[in-house]
């Protein structure tokens, strides 16, 4: 799909040049198609432009110029967001941090980093790894996810089960409001009567500036790690003797399940785990810690997999030998890729005990809707991966996925769950939000927004269903999108300009 | 298990006796905007205003909505344990308890996961998750006396944390009543949630600036099946900040790590550890290793427990009690100057120093006030922060440093959309 968007005015790129240099602003359109869309393909509309500061400084220099231009802007890391979070509606100028990936300063005697938001969230852990530290959540994109991104979405992974979230890490946050000024957010304690600004600006999704040196805390390198990974007949075992070994009064860093869809797209791609094809779900199990406790905990983690009828349970402590047992699970995504055209992944998070009832749930959808569906997802905190695979070609075809995905997405929200655990609303699940939250309750969200963005230029379009939002002021009659440029835009299927998803125009 | 069969088995209320119950009109002026029938305690009743405990969320969001439209001054209360020094100071009109939400709603022990009112005490839910072999590891001071409202509107926190965070890290969603009777329901009840901007993070730890919080969803923790406390005893304050600092930065990761000195006893580091048998032991050997001596005393089971409860108890009779904090790196800048000015319990690991000067109802109150001031000079000088978090003087040392200009237009900005017309933060405060 090609989306004519709103032309830079000269003004304002040739000030954007002046700030940063002719080589870090791209107006190109060919070269602006890498910022077209995030790990949500199914979403795509190509910014007006996009910048790369290399610093704080810059940062702040290009938002203020970008916002007296009165143009919406879009901060981006490595685009590996999987709500269409960092998609640059309304003609948005994207602000990208790739540039700004150095680790300013390694404080090991406080155990603290401060990094740049475009740092990659695998290569602050393999710089702090030699002195014995590390930095904790470890969403499954970490090879390529930046800090700044994982700020901005609150980001979880596997081992957050045990570990907790971004929020819990994050000291304090250096950020430039949505008007260019710069605030120190943060590390002020947590008890002083002052509101948690920092813990409010983590998860905001972009929407509220950009964060452009982060404080995060890094905890001391585990003394060893155990896994265990067990095969099971029944989908439902598998769910049972995650709430067997929850009940033991253990607490593993990890409990992942695979189901036999995904095991089968992952044994016959080049990821091949060596799982058996023919078992209804994997569950991998991981302890880390002290390593005189492990084993103990290990051993009451294979018993409770064996009383809830695993057929096989399989152990490994090596580093090589828990890679393979990982591997199923860590290349799930990829394999999927493989065995269809497009993905729709959601995160939907319900409490553990209805995993068994939600995925019997989600199992019925599928067959109902014709789809595909493969699980992969976070057993131990009821985080579920439902991924509906599909070829947005077929329009027919594109149309039960999205009517699969709302009922998928309700019935997790009616088992007392939320509609995403850690891939953030974005763009994808704005409509939703009124499922789990009152109009109070998102009034409340719009106003502090505007507290930070009074004139709703930073990130618009997210999070809130328009009709909360009401139309973004900058959006509305701002002069770099006034009616010259707006003549240009492409105007969507309702009369507004907006992305749309692509396998509904293309 | 249903609320009903919980209440019926476990609840226990404080202590009321002296509470009047008035279920007429205590103070004309106010009560006319209240139901009938609200709990009123007058012996609570703070520079007259009266205390009213409404007993649903809704006769609370009506007295919210009231105060608001007549310009009213309202506070809250909880169970009046921890309040910030000058909290109920200037003209307050009403006095907000809520000790009569006192129901818990919800606990499933597979889910690791509670729902209950504010005035639910944590005394009480750890009776509750206690008989579950389950808990929430969070010891702020005067834990058990404190409700959950209370404990969450405070962001109170104690050595725990060093493990398992503060008040902000244990809630998943809250219901707040805003300083204008919207009754919000903010975050859920999963462990895992980013539907929307985090409120919850800015609601926890406000100081009731933004509503009053009537109930909230909590992460419980399986009880630690083993839990040891060591003591190590040093002659000299300096060896007790090496030491301390030694093990913060020892490869293990330490539950709680408490540096307490003062009063002339021997300055000593406390080391809680908690997990299975196998792994705390191999903890102990780790760290006593890295500090190469073997502690002085060692707790287990429940002596371990009581030893750090009586540390709750570490504020209790202070004149006042100083909060200074700095890099964890800077350990020794802040506990010397500390120990000048009265007794120090240190949160190693946070950087946090607790400095408890004079005693409650002694007659040194001048010396106190006196003695703050040159820690607050000396802590100060060597870029620390201060700030007094209990007072029973009438004067102590303004906090430095003062809210950042950005950072206050963005917390009047919040608090406005939450509190428009003012009523639990005096305009300008």
């Amino acid at each position: 799909m090609i989306t004519k968007v709103p032309r830079l005015a000269a003004g304002l790129a040739e000030e954007l040049i002046r700030i940063v240099g002719a080589d870090a602003v791209i107006t190109d359109p060919a070269r602006l198609m890498v910022y077209e869309s995030d790990g949500l393909t199914a979403y795509r509309c190509p910014p007006r432009a996009a910048v790369l500061p290399r610093d704080g400084d810059e940062t702040a220099r290009v938002v203020r110029a970008i916002a007296q231009a009165g143009v919406p802007f879009v901060a981006r890391g490595s685009g590996t967001g999987l709500s269409g979070g960092a998609l640059a509606v309304d003609g948005a100028v994207v602000v990208c941090t790739a540039r700004m990936n150095r680790i300013l300063e390694l404080d090991l005697h406080n155990r603290r980093a401060r990094v740049q938001p475009g740092v990659v969230n695998a290569h602050l852990t393999a710089a702090t790894r030699p002195h014995g530290l590390y930095y904790a959540p470890d969403p499954s994109s970490q090879s390529a996810c930046t800090i700044g991104g994982n700020v901005a979405e609150n980001s979880g992974g596997p081992h957050c089960l045990k570990y907790g979230v971004t929020s819990r890490y994050i000291r304090g946050l250096d950020v430039v409001l949505p008007d260019g000024s710069r605030v120190y957010l943060g590390d002020r304690g947590f008890d002083t009567g002052e509101l948690d600004l920092a813990g409010l600006f983590v998860g905001s999704e972009g929407c509220f500036g950009i964060a452009v040196e982060v404080d995060v805390e890094l905890l001391p390198l585990p003394q060893a790690t155990h896994t265990l990974l067990g095969i099971f007949e029944r989908l439902e075992d598998a769910g049972r003797a995650v709430t067997a070994i929850i009940a033991h009064g253990l607490l593993p860093a990890a409990l992942e399940i695979i189901d036999q869809a995904t095991i089968r797209a992952v044994e016959e791609s080049i990821f091949a785990a060596g799982y058996p094809t023919d078992a209804a779900a994997a569950l991998v199990v991981e302890f880390d810690g002290i390593e005189a406790g492990l084993e103990a905990e290990a051993a009451h983690a294979e018993a409770a997999c064996l009383e809830c009828g695993a057929r096989e349970v399989r152990r490994a402590t090596s580093a090589e030998a828990r890679a393979a047992l990982w591997k199923g699970r860590k290349k799930a995504f990829g394999a999927m890729g493989r065995i269809a055209p497009d993905l729709l992944v959601q995160d939907a998070t319900v409490p553990r005990t209805q995993l068994p009832d939600v995925l019997a749930k989600i199992a019925g959808i599928g067959e109902r809707y014709d789809l595909r569906v493969a699980n992969v997802f976070h057993a131990g905190d009821g985080n579920l991966h439902p991924n509906i695979l599909f070829d947005r070609r077929d329009e027919t075809e594109m149309e039960r996925v999205e009517r699969a995905s709302k009922e998928i997405m309700r019935i997790c929200v009616e088992a007392g769950g939320t509609i995403t655990g850690e891939h953030g609303v974005g763009l994808d699940k704005r409509d939703y939000m009124a499922l789990i939250h009152s109009e109070d309750t998102l009034r409340a969200m719009e106003s502090v927004r505007r507290v930070f963005d009074p004139r709703g230029v930073c990130n618009p379009g997210k999070v809130l269903p328009e009709w909360i939002r009401g139309a973004d002021p900058a959006i509305a009659g701002a002069p770099g999108a006034g009616p010259a440029d707006a003549g240009q835009a492409e105007v969507g299927t309702d009369g507004t300009r907006k992305a749309v998803p692509a396998g509904a125009t293309a | 298990m249903s609320p009903e069969k919980l209440n019926g088995s476990t609840t226990v209320r404080d202590d009321e006796a002296g509470t009047e119950r008035v279920d007429g009109e205590a103070n004309p002026g106010v009560s006319a905007g209240m139901n009938g029938g609200t709990v009123v305690d007058r012996r609570q009743a703070a520079g007259g205003a009266p205390v009213v405990a409404p007993r649903t969320v809704e006769e609370l969001s009506t007295l919210m909505t009231r105060a608001s439209r007549d310009g009213r001054q309202v506070r809250c209360i909880g169970n009046a344990t921890s309040l910030p020094p000058g909290y109920l100071d200037g003209p307050v009109d009403l006095v907000l308890s809520t000790r009569a939400l006192d129901t818990v709603h919800a606990y499933d022990p597979a889910d690791l996961t509670l729902t209950a009112d504010a005035g639910v005490s944590l005394a009480q839910l750890e009776r509750l998750t206690g008989d579950q072999g389950q808990w929430l590891p969070l010891d702020p001071p005067r834990r058990a006396r404190r409700s959950l409202g209370g404990v969450l509107a405070s962001g109170a926190y104690g050595p725990l944390q060093g493990k398992f965070g503060t008040p902000r890290d244990h809630v998943l969603g809250l219901t707040l009543v805003t300083g204008d009777g919207r009754v919000l329901e903010l975050g859920g009840r999963v462990v895992k949630n980013v539907a929307g901007y985090d409120l919850v993070k800015v609601a926890v730890g406000s100081g009731g600036q933004l509503g009053i919080v009537t109930s909230a969803t909590v992460r419980l923790h399986p009880l630690p099946v083993q839990d040891v406390t060591l003591l190590y005893q040093t002659p000299r304050l300096a060896l007790a900040v090496v030491l301390a600092r030694s093990l913060a930065t020892a490869p293990v990761r330490i539950p709680a790590l408490e540096l307490l000195a003062g009063h002339g006893e021997e300055p000593t580091v406390a080391v809680r550890l908690l997990g299975s048998p196998e792994a705390v032991e191999e903890s102990e050997h780790i760290l006593n290793v890295r500090v190469g001596r073997e502690a002085s005393h060692r707790l287990k089971g429940e002596a371990s427990s009581r030893w750090f409860a009586a540390l709750e108890r570490f504020e209790d009779n202070a004149a006042a009690v100083a909060r200074v904090s700095h890099l964890p790196s800077r350990l020794g800048d802040l506990a010397e100057p500390g120990v000048e000015c009265g007794t120090v319990a240190a949160h190693v690991s946070l950087g946090v120093v607790r400095v408890a000067a004079g005693t409650a109802g002694g007659d040194d109150r001048t010396a106190v006030s006196d003695r703050l001031a040159r820690l607050r000079e000396r802590v100060v000088k060597a870029g620390a922060t201060f700030r007094v978090s209990r007072a029973n003087i009438p004067r102590w040392p303004a906090p430095e440093p003062a809210t950042a200009p950005g950072v206050l237009a963005l917390t009047r900005g919040i608090v406005d959309s939450f509190d428009p017309a003012g009523v639990l933060s005096r305009p300008g405060s």
